[in-house]
């Protein structure tokens, strides 16, 4: 099991069903097109990163476009019916899978949701997901805190 | 506390967020709380039992009309407002989080403390069997981290 590299995935057609939600960004870093994005876990003000579960915290989305450090970037929030990237070279998910930012190094990627971690969900998949492939993803971001019990 | 008995009713949304068209892969009555089976199949949705374990059937929304098996059916998901049924002949607060009964094909129940997905949240008291507004704000999935 390794992680997808982020410039090598992000390279297909979103091809959004629906858009529910869209929202002006700046890009804290560079994006991709395709990857979720999140607001840091420090804070500031309209500003996204891709998302890695480590140091971003609350998911806003997917990525509409790539987008330098400094620049716009529009994102498609809660809501939205768009494609999504696996972080994960060899494990698979299927519908209903709900799925969290990934926290490898595959930032902007999604895994299948854990129980056992505080995560941030990003939304429920409409179809099978291969390795390291793309899925339709209905975007329900969302953070659960740990109890531990 | 006995189980309710589906009718297919009206879900009367009061608002429609997104509305995604499925497959019907068992029949489906209008009103119907749906979701992807165990062992999900893209783009397929069967009436939940279940939900309440991160690993069961998945909610995702409300049917807006019956459909037969392989028929085409739309589905209210989040950010809609529509009626579902109470699948006990209990009570539901407004602000209870609900989830997919286990008992009751189609309807819903309070969240219970254990994992769970849940849907949405009551807009209103449902006391008994009776229907009431949600709005449809998952599915989340709640670990205890048990």
């Amino acid at each position: 099991m390794a992680a997808v590299v982020p410039a090598t995935v992000f390279v297909y057609e979103l091809d959004p069903l629906y858009i529910a939600d869209l929202t002006d960004f700046i890009a804290g870093e560079a994006i991709l097109a395709g990857q979720v994005v999140a607001i840091a876990g420090t804070g500031v003000a309209w500003t996204v990163h891709p998302a890695n579960g480590v140091t971003t915290a609350a998911v806003v989305g997917v990525a509409l476009h790539s987008a330098a450090t400094g620049a716009h970037v529009a994102v498609a929030g809660p809501g939205t019916v768009i494609k999504v990237q696996n972080g994960d070279d060899t494990a698979t998910m299927e519908a209903g899978d709900i799925v969290q930012a990934d926290v490898t190094s595959a930032f902007g990627c999604v895994t299948a949701e854990t129980d056992t971690t505080e995560h941030y969900q990003v939304g429920i998949l409409l179809s099978a997901m291969t390795a390291s492939g793309q899925a339709y993803c209905l975007l329900t971001p969302h953070h659960y805190i740990n109890d531990g019990a | 506390m006995g189980n309710t008995t589906f009718a297919a009713f009206d879900p009367k949304p009061l608002r429609l967020g997104t509305v995604i068209n499925f497959t019907a892969t068992s029949a489906i009555l209008q009103g119907h709380l749906v979701g992807f089976a165990a062992t999900g199949i893209a783009w397929e949705v069967v009436p939940v039992t279940g939900g309440t374990a991160g690993t069961g059937i998945k909610p995702i929304g409300v049917a807006l009309y019956s459909a037969a098996a392989g028929a085409k059916v739309a589905v209210a998901c989040l950010g809609s407002v529509v009626k579902v049924l109470n699948g006990t002949d209990g009570t539901i607060d407004a602000g209870d989080h609900l989830v997919g009964s286990t008992a009751a094909v189609g309807m819903v129940i309070a969240a219970p403390g254990t994992d769970s997905v849940e849907i949405g949240i009551a807009l209103q008291d449902f006391v008994g069997s009776v229907s009431g507004y949600m709005l449809i704000t998952g599915p989340t999935f709640i670990p205890t981290g048990a």
